[in-house]
């Protein structure tokens, strides 16, 4: 199995876990650059891997939550490139990641903007669904905040700043222990739009 | 050997478009448009947008793959839509057709979405003649071009200063109770009405205005016109006659539309005129274009309705074209660009 995963939830974070079990990877931790250079990282990390896209056998992709202008792009780049090479391709909850590398029960927080964190909370495995507050509303437990969010409001919510990989997304599927999701973004927001009031007369 | 066979993607605005050409030969046009999801807001909202392209990015190829009776990995080059249009959802786009690209091994060009609406026509009517004037019209845009070769070298000579065209026809309908977008209800409307029932304003063709403006467009006055007409007639308590009003309004659109576009023509001293971008759908539009250009002995190109509003067939269009004309496709980092000027044809 060559595993090839996509996570642009933080940035972009993708990597090859080859059939041999060595992680190739490539990240950039920065924001609206995803849609200029994921498909490039992607080139770079199957490069390093000595693979060929055919030689690919499945697609992870981390489906947020995140911002998501960004988030669609890793999504659209795994899913269209799993349908041209007619392989499976595998959704998992982009928080899943930075739990996995922590590897304690934690509170994974990352950056929803707007003054607000995505979260989700993790003991064995993710016990809630990802949500969108601000830190002030995020329930108090006894479990540390660990992710990039712990970054924004260190007033209110401190930390461990472990960063997204996407190696970790691969690394979770190929465990068998993944908590798959459908594919598609992990909005939790609905689009800003207003339907228009009754027109004003113009004069 | 046959002629290369390019998939084109388009994700500028509300439509999903995925076609595929051979040469100059259309195989295939899917579209998926989110335009029901935007119709309550009276205008599209781009999330609303982004979210419908990655929905029906992988259908729409399929469709357009299984339509067209190849295989993706026949495909010899990926064009896509790299600007202008909505940020995220040429995003969209782009990633799908860098996906595809990589996945593949072929060469991807990103294009601009203007230039592509002029090379669309040589799918209906064979190569494009060099030079000719380009008008594109829509929701999007109202351009004025001039096109010595479509793959490399375009001028814009005019363009809107407020509205697109498209979006007027979208505002007064909306001022006459008339479904989104606008643009084909007027239309029917007006073929019951008098065009000449009210004197709606011609923006931009005082000689004043034409000496800054001579081949720009302005509609901003015209659809306030409209409303304040409309408001007046129903604040005297009379009975508004939508059809007078959509047929006068159309009207004032279409002259100003054609006097414009016969103007560029004379003046760079070029014979073909080429019209595209949904509003010219307009049945008056297309009407009064070929009678003022058969009077100066200009020959018209306007492409099937299907082709002329956003699609999938034209990104490829004009993919196959750089390609025949050896053109340098892009790298695969290349940027979507919101506000692409219509100078650059494909990004480096
Ligand atoms: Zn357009």
């Amino acid at each position: 199995m060559n595993i090839l995963a996509i996570d642009t939830s933080v940035g972009i974070t993708v990597a090859v876990l080859r059939s041999d079990g060595q992680v190739f990877e490539a990240s950039l931790d920065s924001h609206g650059i995803q849609g200029e250079l994921t498909a490039t990282l992607v080139n770079q990390v199957l490069q390093q891997a000595g693979l060929t896209p055919s030689q690919v056998t499945d697609v992870v992709c981390g489906v947020g939550p995140g911002p998501f202008t960004g988030l669609r792009v890793g999504i659209a780049t795994a899913e269209v490139f799993a349908y041209a090479l007619g392989i499976e391709i595998h959704a998992i909850c982009s928080l899943d990641a930075i739990a996995h590398d922590y590897g304690c029960a934690c509170v994974v927080v990352t950056n929803a903007r707007r003054k607000e964190l995505y979260w989700a909370k993790y003991g064995n495995t993710r016990e809630s669904q990802p949500q969108v507050n601000l830190p002030a509303d995020i329930p108090s437990t006894q479990l540390p905040f660990v992710g990039p969010g712990v970054e924004f409001y260190p007033e209110i919510i401190s930390g461990t700043n472990v960063p997204l990989r996407a190696g970790a997304l691969a690394q979770i599927f190929a465990s068998g222990q993944a908590q798959l999701v459908p594919l598609e973004p992990m909005y939790l927001r609905k689009p800003d739009a207003q339907e228009p009031g009754i027109r004003k007369p113009v004069l | 050997m046959s002629e290369p066979l390019i998939l084109g993607i388009e994700t500028s605005c509300d439509e999903t478009g995925v076609g595929i050409v051979r040469g100059t030969t259309l195989l295939a046009d899917e579209i998926a448009t989110s335009v029901a999801l935007h119709a309550r807001f009276g205008g599209v909202v781009p999330e609303v947008a982004s979210r419908a392209h990655l929905e029906a990015m992988v259908p729409t190829i399929e469709k357009a793959c299984k339509k067209a009776a190849i295989k993706l990995a026949d495909v010899d080059a990926i064009a896509v839509t790299a600007g202008p249009g909505l940020a995220g959802a040429l995003l969209v786009g782009v990633a799908s057709a860098k996906a595809l690209a990589l996945a593949l091994g072929k060469p991807i060009y990103g294009v601009n979405h203007l230039a592509a609406h002029v090379c669309v026509d040589q799918l209906e009517h064979g190569l494009l003649d060099q030079p000719s004037i380009a008008m594109l019209v829509s929701g999007g845009h109202s351009s004025l071009l001039l096109v010595p070769d479509v793959t490399q070298d375009i001028v814009a000579l005019g363009q809107t200063i407020d509205d697109a065209a498209g979006e007027a026809f979208d505002k007064v309908a909306r001022v006459l109770g008339l479904p989104f977008p606008g643009g084909p209800y007027i239309d029917e409307a007006a073929l019951t009405g008098n065009p000449e029932a009210i004197a709606f304003p011609r923006g931009l063709t005082t000689p004043k205005d034409l000496a800054k403006h001579r081949f720009d467009v302005s509609f901003s006055g015209l659809k306030t016109a409209v409303a304040r007409w409309v408001e007046r007639e129903q604040r005297e308590g009379n009975t508004v006659m939508v059809n007078d009003v959509a047929a006068s309004f159309q009207e004032a659109v279409v002259d100003v539309l054609t006097r414009k576009a016969i103007d560029a023509c004379l003046t760079h001293d070029v014979s073909t005129l080429v019209i595209g971008g949904g509003v010219a759908a307009n049945s008056r539009l297309r009407k009064v274009a070929g009678e003022r250009c058969a009077e100066h002995g200009i020959s018209l190109r306007i492409p099937r309705p299907g082709l002329c509003t956003d699609n999938g067939a034209m990104i490829a269009a004009l993919g196959s074209e750089l390609m025949r004309r050896g053109r340098d496709a892009s790298l695969l980092s290349f940027s979507s660009d919101s506000s692409m000027s219509v100078t650059s044809v494909v990004s480096p």
